[in-house]
């Protein structure tokens, strides 16, 4: 490249200029890198999504065309063949199995279909089930929110946005949130209540057998109806409506052992390619732990230090320690933060 | 310089001078990368992801006095929604500019406390929503916080690679020998980087809307 041209045009920068506004802007401010990777991946969920929901648009667009075409030649034929008869409508894909683990079915219409691997598809409407031991699973909705199920946990999905918990377990983390003080729409029905979530990530209960219901939040805020009153959950904050309708709150942890089912669950997470700043931002996600860095260096570093390889088969609390140690750092973990210092 | 890891399967690898790839530097064709975008490009994506997002968030801190918490969530619900109204950006204007705008309607949006959706609609393009650099006046050339965000902003789109040598060479000073020791390049290669990376400066300030600096702010600066 030649820059003797720029300087000829005139009415753009010379070099010299290039340097002088430069200097007179100083150096740019840091931007915080773990923030910055939850909104790069929360971003990624929501283009992904909006992706297959537009390749399956644009699908159903060329479908309708060649339908179109064939029905100007056959419509009489047709009428004929189809007189009498109403086809219902096809089902809606609504989820997919990002998790799973045990014998884990999704029914709807009294069709039951066992849920075997990630990429399975569910249709709206269908009541997922996880029965016996370590039957557990995962699911992205197609809008995106991430619906995780515990062990013995009967849901219905009803729509993209509105679930029914008959008993079990069952935690949201929706991902892409719907903005500072916004709801992002998930309702959540039990026989006890609705929890409805203006936050990001949060578990419902049913206790086995008991007309009761147990909500606790890791992060943002939920909202709970029952008997005609309203309540406000914040992040570690756990709501109990209890069989009589009593309820009560307490302070909980968004990390450690009352969590531990999520980790069981967590989808498969590629590090290939991603930033170890990114990777931690997952590790704090799925974990509930806080990400700090000894020095403000080693931050800096972690924005450049591109990952590779896998960690499948580790859970989120035990690949950071794997990972760091290959770039040449470590963790300590301490009350739920995890600091991220030097290797010595 | 590539670390290997000490696990078997993981290797991690640092990259001296910033993480954005240059091969991958697509800022020329923005209406290309948009429907590369669209149609489900994962690398359009990547692209899009490195070297647009942290200039949003810089432009939504920088109203938002610095505070980080709302910076995310306005961020983050700006370009959740922005990239599903990818197609209502047409390409006339800079892309950065379209992103502005619709982060700073969510902005507005956010403290007016109306719920309802930011105006994604209209032309697509609002260049006004970037921060104006005052070329026709000199003597606010050196104290303009606008300037000095326009700046950085053109930064946060340029290959890390190329922001990083530019900052070194003319804020921190630093000789060409010394960056192409940090480099691990030639003098001659490190010349060409810069060269290179002060053609990707003076085309995106241009696509943004700056100017050409007056001699007098030229003298000034000095």
């Amino acid at each position: 490249m030649n820059d003797e041209r720029y300087e000829a045009a005139g009415n753009v920068l010379s070099d010299d200029q290039i340097g002088e506004l430069l200097r007179a802007s100083g150096p740019r401010a840091d931007l915080p890198s773990l923030e910055l990777a939850a909104i790069r991946a929360k971003t990624c969920a929501a283009w992904q999504n909006e992706s297959r929901h537009s390749r399956s648009a644009a699908k159903r667009t060329w479908i309708t065309r060649i339908a179109i075409a064939a029905a100007v030649g056959g419509a009489l034929l047709l009428v004929w063949m189809l007189r009498g008869r109403v086809a219902a409508p096809a089902p809606v894909e609504i989820a997919t199995v990002e998790f799973v683990s045990g014998h884990v079915t999704a029914t709807r219409d009294g069709a039951r279909t066992d849920l075997v691997s990630r990429g399975d598809r569910i249709v709206e409407g269908s009541t997922i089930t996880t029965e016996g031991h370590a039957a557990r699973a995962a699911l992205r909705i197609a809008s995106g929110v991430e619906l995780r199920l515990d062990e013995a946990t009967k849901a219905t999905i009803v729509s993209a946005s509105e679930f029914e918990l008959t008993g079990g377990v069952v935690y949201f983390d929706t991902g892409v949130s719907a903005g500072p003080g916004k709801s992002n729409g998930i309702v959540v029905r039990t026989e006890s209540g609705i929890a409805r979530d203006i936050g990001t990530r949060f578990e419902v209960r049913v206790p086995d057998g008991a007309r009761a219901m147990v909500v606790r939040v890791r992060d943002g805020r939920v909202s709970v109806e029952n008997n005609g009153g309203r309540h406000e959950v914040a992040a570690e904050k756990e709501l109990v409506v209890a069989s009589n309708g009593q309820v009560t709150t307490r302070e909980i942890r968004g990390w450690g052992a009352g969590w531990e089912w999520i980790l069981a669950t967590s989808p498969r997470y590629e590090i290939e390619g991603r930033t170890l700043s990114e990777f931690l931002a997952w590790v704090a996600r799925e974990t509930g732990w806080t990400v700090r860095f000894s020095d403000p260096a080693i931050e800096s570093r972690a924005r450049v230090i591109v990952l590779h390889g896998t960690i499948e088969g580790t859970r989120p609390d035990e690949a950071p320690f794997a990972v760091l140690a290959g770039s040449g750092l470590e963790g300590k973990l301490a009350d739920g933060v995890l600091e991220v210092r030097e290797a010595n | 310089m590539d670390t290997q890891s000490r696990i078997p399967g993981l290797r991690a690898r640092e990259n001296r001078v910033g993480m954005r790839d240059e091969t991958r530097w697509e800022r020329l064709d923005e209406q290309s990368l948009v429907t590369r975008m669209r149609s489900g490009d994962e690398e359009a994506y990547e692209v899009f992801s490195q070297h647009y997002i942290p200039a949003v968030y810089r432009f939504a801190i920088a109203r938002l006095d610095g505070d980080a918490q709302l910076a995310n969530d306005i961020v983050q619900s700006t370009l959740c929604k922005v990239v599903t109204k990818l197609g209502t950006y047409r390409g006339d204007g800079p892309l950065l500019g379209w992103l502005c705008a619709c982060c700073r309607n969510e902005i507005a949006m956010h403290f007016r406390g109306i719920p309802r959706e930011v105006g994604f609609e209209g032309d697509g393009v609002d260049s006004s929503a970037l921060p104006a650099p005052q070329s026709g006046q000199p003597d606010a050339l050196l104290l303009s916080a606008e300037t000095s965000e326009l700046v950085h902003l053109v930064l946060d789109i340029l290959p890390e690679r190329q922001a990083q040598v530019l900052g070194w060479k003319y804020v921190d000073g630093v000789s060409v020998r010394e960056i192409s020791l940090r480099c691990g390049l030639s003098e001659k290669a490190t010349e060409s980087l810069l060269t290179r990376a002060r053609v990707a400066f003076r085309e995106v300030w241009a696509s943004l809307g700056g100017g050409a600096v007056p001699a007098r702010a030229r003298s000034e600066a000095r």
